[in-house]
């Protein structure tokens, strides 16, 4: 059985609030990374995994493939990452797998409005979330272990 | 004192907050409390006790980090010009200070939030300028305007706040109480609960072991201060690996660029840094000289190239360096900026989350400690020391990561991951953090507990270990610092009852 701890979007995939900020708080054992281009990518992959701290296992995955990868039966327990919350909007659409979505970091793009803090969405990102939520999914924006989690229903 | 010395303290406030100017090591020195606390000192024309003041209360923030535009606690370096203020002038000890200091130090927090959504504004008329053909807006906007009102802002609230709690000190000192030994106390438990959550925080099978037995032989021995630094020396040595790949032949960028553009990354930047871009303005920046000479002839392409690197941007500013060393290739290569901004985007996270865990986790505890231990025993060489390594670990690591990508590509950003992994200091930094740390705060009970009368000093500061076991079992126990925090101003009081 995969045990999912935490589920992110985060722009920056694992980055210093990942490895200094949640690791240390949450007790997981793989990090999962979702994301079509980056699993294309041997380079920028290969990197990642090296990069990342010696005592997880990383993975990286398209949608469909994690989604393979989640209904087999070792038992891991997971942190997973993705870079936009459509990854999310799509897997959710296949399979209810997520009861709860972080929102941590998305920078701002064109045509993307600020809601909050470090949380820029442009139009297709917020129809992500709001489908997200329509589907009973809890969606909240919290950067740190330590901050307070603000559910998006407030946000958007 | 003059309104002149507020004035001062303010200044310092900008210079600490600001970390511009300083190529980066900035962050890592004048922002820490015992380097805020020596300045405040030497315009209150008491250098030591402004030194002593501000190294005790960085004990209390040596934990300190901040990510990705988050900023928790309290500010470091406010918290120290506060504490120095009120130990010069009301001849309070360093840890009586912090127990004022802490919780003032949230104010400085509080304005994070404003400079970088004010940031944002700046970015906004910054790329709209670009967008016109004015290449000195990204000079005006990442630097003149946010530094401008950064200035004005912390030179203000900075000169407000001392003055304010001067006089509220002035009013509590002449109470009946004895308000300054209750402040003491708070300060010591402060101490101890700090050792406790740095314990936690660093935490491996034999941290409480570890961490009792060091304690105890600061308190009972004395021993050559010079010996820590020595072994942490020692272990830190490493093979400077050469990258074997050849190096890039392309003509067409100058040594002097790739200098120039260090430079200007180095010195700016979190000088413009906002929600929306983070480190995205200033990396547009560092690329002007690159794209001066690139594109030296084509004046469109110049200010395409430059507008397409203010895209959000964010990384380890010293470790994180062969980033802009290969992006400087790839633009000379003249790879499609879509694959540009793939790299780009696919390396910022991973030296960020890697170069977070060596520099702030491991280089300015480890060098601000050699700082710290220096003040608290007057061997200021080893804080002359201390302070010589982590700049010139700063001016090293960002300059050769920008060197190395730039002529060596992918193999300098694995070269980077392999260093930052396998340096023996990172691996056995738990280890060494905790003795040195426990030694530290025997030192500063020890220093602390000889200014209030008690019989036997050395048994004091002994018994303080309950407090630390009760503290470390709570937070075992996953009770929440902020909750102690609280408590133990309500403990200090009992003591301050019963004593």
């Amino acid at each position: 059985m995969k045990n999912i701890i935490l589920a992110r979007v985060d722009d920056r995939l694992i980055h210093g609030q990942i490895t200094i900020g949640w690791l240390n708080k949450i007790n997981v054992d793989t990090i999962v990374i979702v994301d079509e281009e980056l699993s294309k990518n041997n380079f920028l992959s290969n990197m990642t995994k090296k990069a990342a701290p010696d005592k997880y296992k990383v993975e990286i995955f398209n949608e469909e493939s994690f989604i393979n990868y989640y209904r087999n039966e070792k038992d891991e327990k997971l942190l997973v990452l993705t870079k936009r919350p459509q990854t999310y909007e799509k897997i959710q659409n296949i399979s209810s797998i997520f009861e709860e979505i972080n929102i941590g970091n998305i920078g701002s793009k064109d045509e993307s409005i600020k809601i909050y803090k470090n949380i820029y969405l442009n139009p297709e990102e917020k129809e992500a979330i709001k489908n997200l939520l329509k589907k009973g999914c809890i969606v909240y924006a919290q950067l740190l272990p330590e901050d307070s989690k603000i559910n998006f229903e407030k946000l958007i | 004192m003059t309104l002149l010395k507020f004035l001062l303290l303010g200044i310092i406030y900008y210079i600490g907050n600001s970390t511009s100017f300083t190529l980066g090591i900035g962050y890592f020195t004048l922002y820490r409390p015992v380097f805020s606390g020596l300045l405040t000192g030497i315009i209150l024309g008491d250098p030591v006790t402004g030194f002593l003041s501000g190294a005790i209360i960085n004990i209390f923030f040596i934990g300190f980090k901040s990510t990705g535009g988050s900023l928790k606690g309290g500010d470091p370096c406010l918290a120290g010009i506060v504490g120095a203020m009120i130990a010069v002038n009301f001849n309070i000890q360093g840890v009586g200070a912090l127990a004022v200091a802490y919780p003032v130090s949230g104010v400085g927090i509080l304005f994070w939030k404003y400079r970088l959504n004010l940031n944002s504004y700046y970015v906004k008329e910054g790329i709209r300028g670009l967008k016109k053909g004015d290449l000195n807006s990204i000079n005006q906007y990442d630097i003149y305007y946010p530094q401008m009102s950064l200035l004005i802002f912390n030179t203000v609230l900075g000169s407000l706040l001392t003055f304010a709690i001067y006089k509220l000190m002035g009013v509590l000192v002449n109470l009946d109480i004895d308000f300054i030994k209750y402040l003491n106390f708070t300060g010591i438990i402060l101490i101890v609960l700090s050792g406790a959550i740095l314990s936690i925080n660093h935490k491996w099978k034999y941290t409480i072991y570890f961490f009792t037995f060091f304690y105890v032989v600061g308190i009972f021995f004395k021993f050559d201060p010079y010996l820590i630094p020595i072994i942490i020396a020692l272990l830190s040595v490493q093979k400077n690996r050469r990258i074997k790949e050849s190096k890039n032949k392309f003509k067409e960028i100058k040594k002097q660029d790739l200098y120039k553009s260090w430079f200007i990354w180095m010195n700016f930047t979190h000088s413009c840094y906002s929600y929306e871009k983070l480190q995205g303005f200033a990396f547009a920046h560092s690329m002007v000289p690159i794209f001066k000479r690139l594109h030296k002839k084509n004046k469109e392409k110049l200010f395409d190239s430059i507008l397409r690197h203010t895209e959000y941007f964010n990384t380890e500013p010293n470790i994180g360096t062969p980033i802009h060393g290969y992006i400087i290739r790839l633009e000379e290569e003249g790879k499609s900026p879509r694959q540009i901004k793939e790299v780009k985007e696919g390396l910022m996270g991973i030296m960020a989350g890697m170069g977070d865990s060596v520099t702030q986790t491991v280089l300015a505890p480890l060098t601000t400690m050699a700082v710290i231990y220096g003040a608290l025993t007057g061997e200021y060489l080893l804080s002359v020391g201390g302070t010589l390594i982590m700049a010139a670990s700063v001016v090293y690591l960002s300059l050769k990561g920008y060197l190395d990508g730039y002529y060596y590509g992918e193999a300098a950003l694995e070269e980077r991951i392999k260093f930052s992994k396998n340096s023996r200091i990172v691996k056995l930094f738990p280890v060494v953090f905790i003795t040195s740390i426990s030694i530290i705060i025997s030192k500063a009970m020890l220093i602390s507990i000889s200014r209030i009368s008690v019989d036997n000093i050395r048994w004091a500061a002994l018994s303080l270990l309950i407090f630390y076991y009760i503290f470390y079992f709570l937070l075992n126990k996953k009770i929440k610092e902020e909750l102690l925090l609280i408590s133990v101003y309500l403990l200090g009081l009992v003591l301050f009852i019963f004593a």
